[in-house]
C-alpha cells in the first residue's frame, strides 16, 4: 500500500509554508482590493491631505507657493462673513428640523394608513427628487421673484396679503431656502419611512389594542419605537447634509441679502471666486472637521457600545 | 369608497375603527393631506412647463397670466436648435453610463473584500472609507482638480466615471448585501478552486442583481445632476453636460444676444422632460430602491 | 510576408504623423470668437480669419470661444486651457496679473506702435508695474437708460409732429431727469399712474450694485472712495457723499419707488426695463443694445442720458472698458499673432484699408441683426483713427441722435475711471451695504458704510499698505 502516501510531503509547520499559506490567503484579497482604494485614495484621501497643505500656504492661483501657518485660518476667523456663516448655518439647522424633518415622518406615516390612491401618492411625492437639485433651485428662485407682478406675489394680493420680499427679506431667507430643499426631498425620505412602517407586524398593533390602547398611544407606543432607528440615521444624515448646505444659497441668493443666508461652503465657495484658494481650503477643513466631531458625538451618544457604532 | 377600509388590518386604524364615523372623517382628512402634498410636488414643475413657452415679456406680466398667450410647442425645437442641445444630452448621457459601470465594479470589489474575503488589515481601511463619508465632496475640489491636471485628464470624462467608483454610500450597501448572501455559495466556489476574482464576476454580482438595481438608479440620478467636478473639468464646450451647461447659461445670460429668461425656463423645462420620462418608466424600480437602501441598516 | 507587412507599418506611421505634426503654424486661439448660434457674426468673424491667414499663412486662427468669468478662469487657468486671447472685465486685470493668470504684453505693443496711441486713462488701468497687460477693445461710460414710453405716459417728456419724443423744452433744457431729486420726483410720477412699477432699477448684487453705487456716491459729492494719503491707502467708503447716495437709496425704498430685490445685478436691468417694470436704470453705454437683442425692445423708444447729480455740482460717469488680455502662457509669438488679428478685427488703431474694412464689416453686420449703433467711446487716442472711426459712425448710425446727443458730449468731461484697488472686492462690500438698506428698515445708512470701509481698509487695502 505504498500508493497511499501523497507523492509530496508537506511541512506544515515550516515558516515558508505558512508565510506561503498566508499570502494566498490574503494576496487575493489585497489585488481586489486595489482598484477600489486606488480610487479612494486619487479622489478622496490625498485631495484631503492636499487640502489640509494649502490650508496651511500661500497660494498663487491654484497652486500652493509657501508656507504661511495658521494665517489664513486667522483671517478665515476673522472674516465678517465667517460668523455669519456659523450662526447660519444653525439657522439652517433649526429650520431644516422644524420643516424638513418632521414632515418626512408625518407624511410616511400617512401613507402608510391609506389604502386609495397609493400608487398616485407616492409617485406624486417621490417625483421632485427626480429633479435635479440645480433645475430645482434654479425654477423655485424664479418662483420667488420679489417683483410685485410676479407669480407668488400676485396669488397673496389675490389673498389679500401685502407682496413679499421672499428671499430679499432676511428673516425669510433661509426658511424659504430650507423650504425648497425639503419639496425636493422630503418625498424620498418618506418613502424610506413607509418601507419601515410597513414591516410593522399586525400583532403588535392587535395587542397594543387589547391593552386598550387608542390611536394616540398606538402611535406612540407601537409606530415611534419602531420608527427610532430609522428615524435616528435619517437624522444624523440630515444634520450631515444641511451643513453642507451649497447649491440653494450659490443660485438663489449668492449668500444675500448681505449674508444673510451664506453657508460654510459657499463662503469656501466665494473665496475661491475671489481667487484666495488657500482660505478656501481652510473653510474646508474647518467645515470637516466640525462635522467628523458632530458625527462622532452623535455615534457616541447613541450607540454607547463602540463596536456597535462601527456596523453602521 | 369606504369598502376597500373594511378589509384593512394593519397599521394605526383598522377596519374596527373606520365601523365609527368619526373615524371616516379622519379618514378624509389623511387623504386630503396627502392630496395637498402630491400637489405641492407637482404644482412648480407643471408652472415650470408652462411658463416656459411664453415670450421673455410675458413672465412679469400684468396682470400675471397663467397660460402664455401662444402656446407654440415648436419653442422646444426652436430652443434645442438654437443652444444644439443634443451633444449635451449625449455628454450627460455618456457620463451616466461610465459612472455607473464604474460605481458597480469598483464599489462591488471593494465591498466584496470588506465583506467576504477580509484580508488582513482591511479593518483599518474600512475605517478610512467610513471617514470618507464624512467629508464634504466639495472640500477636496480643488486638489483633486490640480491632480486631475496634472495627469492631463482635464476635458475628459474619465474623471467624471471614476468618481463614482469611490462613494462610501454606495459601498456600505453592496457591502450590507454581500454580508447576507449565503456562505455556502463561497465555499463551493472555494471547493471548485475558483478564484477570487472570478467568484465576483461570475457568481456574486449575477445573484446582487437587486442591489446593483439599486446603485445603478442611484448613480444615474447622481450622475446626472452631478456639477462641481464637470464644471470645472469640462471646460471644453463641445464635453459639457446638460446640468453645466445650464448653469452656464444662467451665468452669462447678461452678455449673450437673444437669449432672454424666458429660454433659460425652456432649457429647464427641456433637462427636466428626460428625467421624468425615464422615472415615469420605471417608477416601480425606483421607488422601491428608495427604500431598499435603507432597509439594510 | 513579414517585411511587406513591417513597411508598410513604417510608411502608415510615417503618414499618420505627417497628417498630425506636419501644421508647423502658429496657433492663436481667439476668446472673442463668437458662438455658433450667432451666425452672422461667426461669418465676420470667418472672413477676418480668411483675410488675416492669407495675409499671414505662419499663423492659425483657432475659434476658442470664451465668457469670462472669474469662476471659470481659474479652473482654465490651471489646466492650461486660456485661449491666447480672450475678453475680461475692467476690474479683473490686476487679479488676473497677481495670479499669474495673464501675461505683460509691453514688448509686443511698443514693437506695433500701439503703445503710445492708446487712450491714456484705459492705458492706465491696464498697467502695473510700467508694464501693460492688455489692449482695450472700446470704453463705456455709466449713464442712464430711459424708457421714453413710459416717461411720455406721464408727462415728463413730449412729443414731436412726427411722433419722436422731445428730450428738451423750447430754451434746450432737458425734460428728462438731471438730479437725483428729479429721479425721485419721476419715479413718484411712474407709480401712481402706471400699475405694478417702479421707477428706477437699483442693483443690488453681484458686485454690480456696488459699482454703480460708487458712481452714485461720486455724485453726491464723494471725491473717491480710496485715497492715497501719506504713502498709504485708506478707504473712504463712509465719506459724506456715500452716506447721502445710500440714504437716497434708502428713501427710494421706503417710499416703495425701488424694489426690495437684494438680488438685483446686471443680467436684470434690461429685464426690468424691457418687460415694463420699471422706466429708468443706470447701464454702461457698451450694453445699450441689450434689451434689443434679448428683449425685442423696439429701436426707437429708448434714450441714453447722462448720470444724474445729487448735490447740483458733481458729475460723474463711471468710465470703464473690455479689455482683451493674454494668456501667460502664450508665448511672444503667439501674442503678436493675437494683436495682428485684432487689427484685422477692427479693433486696432490703424488706419490702413484692412482696418478700415474690417470696422465696415463689424458695422455692416450689427445693421444686418438689427442691433442699435450707437457712437462708442474709443480705445485709441490717435487723432487719424479717431477721425476714420468717428467719419464710420456716422455713417452706420441707426437710432436717432436726439435722444443720445446729450450723454455723448459730455462724457469726455465726465469721465471718471473706477477705483484702483480691489475695486471688485470694494463692489462687494457696497453691495452688502445696498442689501442691508433694502431689506432691513431699520438700517442706518452712515453705520452700514462705516462697517463696510471697515472691513475694506482691514481685508484689502492693508494688504497693499505692508
Amino acid at each position: 500500500m505504498e500508493n497511499s502516501l501523497p507523492s509530496k510531503i508537506i511541512d506544515r509547520t515550516s515558516s515558508s509554508y505558512k508565510i506561503k499559506k498566508f499570502l494566498r490567503k490574503n494576496l487575493g484579497g489585497w489585488l481586489i482590493m486595489l482598484p477600489g482604494l486606488a480610487l479612494f485614495t486619487f479622489f478622496v484621501w490625498k485631495p484631503l491631505f492636499q487640502n489640509i497643505i494649502l490650508s496651511f500656504s500661500h497660494t498663487m492661483g491654484m497652486k500652493a507657493v509657501g508656507f504661511a501657518g495658521f494665517e489664513n485660518y486667522k483671517s478665515v476667523f476673522q472674516d465678517v462673513f465667517f460668523i455669519d456663516a456659523l450662526v447660519n448655518t444653525f439657522k439652517y439647522l433649526f429650520w431644516s428640523i422644524i420643516i424638513g424633518f418632521f414632515i418626512p415622518i408625518i407624511l410616511g406615516i400617512l401613507l402608510s394608513e391609506v389604502v386609495h390612491f397609493r400608487g398616485f401618492f407616492r409617485l406624486g411625492i417621490y417625483f421632485p427628487s427626480i429633479v435635479s437639485g440645480m433645475a430645482v433651485a434654479i425654477m423655485w428662485s424664479y418662483l420667488f421673484d420679489p417683483n410685485p407682478g410676479a407669480v407668488l406675489n400676485q396669488l397673496l394680493a389675490r389673498l389679500g396679503f401685502k407682496y413679499s420680499g421672499f428671499l430679499s427679506n432676511p428673516k425669510l431667507t433661509i426658511p424659504l431656502i430650507i423650504l425648497t430643499m425639503t419639496w425636493r426631498g422630503a418625498g424620498a425620505t418618506a418613502l424610506i419611512y413607509l418601507s419601515s412602517l410597513q414591516n410593522i407586524s399586525n400583532s403588535q398593533y392587535e395587542a397594543a389594542r387589547i391593552d386598550g390602547a387608542n390611536w394616540f398611544n398606538r402611535l406612540r407606543f407601537v409606530t415611534f419605537p419602531h420608527l427610532m432607528p430609522t428615524i435616528k440615521l435619517l437624522f444624523i444624515l440630515q444634520v450631515i447634509s444641511v451643513f453642507q448646505v451649497f447649491y440653494e444659497p450659490m443660485v438663489m441668493t449668492g449668500g444675500g441679502p448681505n449674508g444673510a443666508s451664506v453657508s460654510l461652503l459657499l463662503l469656501s465657495y466665494n473665496y475661491y471666486q475671489q481667487m484666495e484658494l488657500s482660505k478656501s481650503a481652510a473653510v474646508a477643513v474647518i467645515l470637516s472637521l466640525i462635522i467628523i466631531v458632530l458625527t462622532v458625538i452623535y455615534l457616541r451618544l447613541s450607540n454607547p457600545n463602540k463596536r456597535e457604532a462601527k456596523n453602521v | 369608497m369606504f369598502k376597500a377600509l373594511q378589509s384593512k388590518t394593519n397599521g394605526i386604524f383598522n377596519y374596527s375603527d373606520y365601523k365609527k364615523p368619526v373615524y371616516k372623517i379622519v379618514y378624509c382628512i389623511i387623504l386630503f393631506f396627502l392630496f395637498v402634498a402630491a400637489l405641492t410636488a407637482i404644482t412648480p414643475p407643471l408652472w415650470l412647463f408652462i411658463s416656459s413657452f411664453k415670450e421673455a415679456s410675458e413672465l412679469t406680466s400684468v396682470p400675471y397670466r397663467l397660460f402664455p398667450k401662444v402656446f407654440d410647442i415648436g419653442k422646444i425645437v426652436s430652443v434645442w436648435k438654437m443652444l444644439n442641445f443634443g451633444k449635451y444630452f449625449l455628454n450627460s448621457i455618456i457620463v451616466v453610463l461610465g459612472a455607473v459601470v464604474c460605481s458597480i465594479v469598483f464599489n462591488g470589489l471593494l465591498a466584496y473584500s470588506f465583506a467576504i474575503l477580509k484580508p488582513r488589515g482591511y479593518k483599518f481601511f474600512y475605517g478610512l472609507v467610513l471617514l470618507s463619508y464624512m467629508i464634504p465632496a466639495f472640500s477636496s475640489i480643488v486638489p483633486l482638480f490640480l491632480s486631475i491636471v496634472d495627469l492631463k485628464l482635464q476635458n475628459t470624462f474619465i474623471p467624471l466615471w471614476l468618481m463614482f467608483g469611490a462613494n462610501a454610500f454606495y459601498l456600505m450597501m453592496m457591502k450590507n448585501y454581500f454580508e447576507s448572501l449565503p456562505k455556502s455559495i463561497f465555499e463551493a466556489a472555494a471547493m471548485d478552486k475558483c478564484g477570487a476574482f472570478k467568484t465576483f464576476f461570475l457568481i456574486v454580482l449575477p445573484l446582487s442583481k437587486p442591489i446593483i438595481g439599486v446603485v445603478a438608479i442611484f448613480t444615474m440620478t447622481a450622475a446626472w445632476s452631478d456639477f462641481l467636478l464637470p464644471y470645472l473639468v469640462l471646460q471644453d464646450d463641445n464635453m459639457m453636460t446638460v446640468i453645466v451647461k445650464i448653469y452656464n447659461l444662467k451665468d452669462t445670460m447678461g452678455s449673450m444676444q437673444g437669449f432672454g429668461p424666458d429660454k433659460l425656463l425652456m432649457v429647464l423645462t427641456i433637462s427636466i422632460i428626460p428625467q421624468i420620462l425615464i422615472f415615469l418608466i420605471f417608477q416601480k424600480r425606483i421607488t422601491a430602491s428608495a427604500y431598499a437602501g435603507a432597509v439594510k441598516e | 510576408m513579414r517585411k511587406l507587412l513591417v513597411i508598410i507599418l513604417l510608411v502608415a506611421c510615417g503618414l499618420l504623423s505627417a497628417c498630425g505634426g506636419g501644421d508647423d503654424r502658429i496657433k492663436v486661439s481667439i476668446g472673442m470668437w463668437p458662438e455658433e448660434i450667432l451666425t452672422k457674426d461667426v461669418e465676420m468673424f470667418r472672413s477676418w480669419e480668411e483675410n488675416f491667414e492669407k495675409d499671414y499663412p505662419q499663423y492659425d486662427i483657432v475659434p476658442d470661444h470664451y465668457t469670462y468669468s472669474p469662476d471659470t478662469v481659474i479652473a482654465k487657468a490651471t489646466a492650461n486651457q486660456l485661449p491666447v486671447v480672450f475678453q475680461t472685465y475692467f476690474t479683473e486685470p490686476k487679479k488676473l496679473i497677481a495670479n499669474g493668470f495673464i501675461r505683460d504684453i509691453t514688448a509686443e505693443l511698443q514693437e506695433l506702435g500701439w503703445y503710445d496711441k492708446m487712450d491714456p486713462m484705459m492705458r492706465e488701468t491696464l498697467s502695473a508695474d510700467g508694464k501693460i497687460y492688455g489692449v482695450p477693445r472700446d470704453g463705456y461710460g455709466l449713464g442712464l437708460f430711459l424708457n421714453l414710453e413710459m416717461l411720455y405716459d406721464v408727462g415728463v417728456i413730449e412729443k414731436n409732429s412726427d411722433g419722436t419724443y422731445r428730450l428738451h423744452d423750447d430754451s434746450g433744457n432737458p425734460l428728462y431727469p438731471t438730479t437725483f431729486d428729479d429721479i425721485r420726483r419721476v419715479s413718484e410720477l411712474i407709480v401712481e399712474n402706471i400699475d405694478y412699477t417702479y421707477g428706477i432699477v437699483i442693483l443690488s448684487a453681484n458686485k454690480n450694485g456696488g459699482w454703480q453705487f460708487s458712481n452714485m456716491a461720486w455724485n453726491f459729492g464723494c471725491k473717491n472712495l480710496q485715497v492715497y494719503r501719506d504713502g498709504k491707502w485708506e478707504a473712504n467708503l463712509n465719506d459724506p457723499g456715500a452716506v447721502r447716495a445710500l440714504e437716497w437709496i434708502q428713501t427710494m425704498r421706503q417710499e416703495e419707488l425701488i424694489s426690495s430685490d437684494a438680488s438685483l445685478s446686471y443680467n436684470d436691468w434690461y429685464l426690468k426695463i424691457g418687460s415694463k417694470q420699471v422706466a429708468m436704470a443706470f447701464c454702461g453705454s457698451d450694453a445699450l443694445s441689450l434689451p434689443v437683442t434679448n428683449y425685442n425692445f423696439p429701436l426707437d423708444q429708448f434714450a441714453f442720458v447722462p448720470m444724474p447729480t445729487g448735490d447740483g455740482e458733481s458729475r460723474y460717469s463711471l468710465y470703464g472698458g473690455t479689455p482683451y488680455v493674454f494668456s501667460a502662457n502664450a508665448t511672444d509669438e503667439q501674442v503678436k499673432g493675437a494683436l495682428l488679428f485684432l487689427k484685422y478685427m477692427g479693433r486696432s488703431p490703424e488706419v490702413d484699408d484692412i482696418s478700415v474694412d474690417a470696422m465696415e464689416l463689424g458695422f455692416k453686420t450689427a445693421q444686418e441683426k438689427g442691433m442699435p449703433i450707437l457712437p462708442t467711446i474709443k480705445a485709441w487716442a490717435d487723432p487719424d483713427y479717431l477721425e476714420v472711426a468717428n467719419e464710420l459712425e456716422e455713417k452706420y448710425i441707426n437710432v436717432n441722435m436726439d435722444y443720445f446727443k446729450d450723454f455723448f458730449d459730455t462724457i469726455n468731461e465726465m469721465k471718471k475711471p473706477e477705483e484702483p484697488n480691489y475695486c471688485q472686492d470694494m463692489y462687494a462690500l457696497l453691495d452688502n451695504a445696498i442689501q442691508s438698506i433694502l431689506s432691513n428698515p431699520n438700517a442706518v445708512a452712515q453705520s452700514e458704510l462705516t462697517t463696510a470701509n471697515a472691513q475694506f481698509q482691514k481685508n484689502f487695502l492693508s494688504k497693499i499698505n505692508k
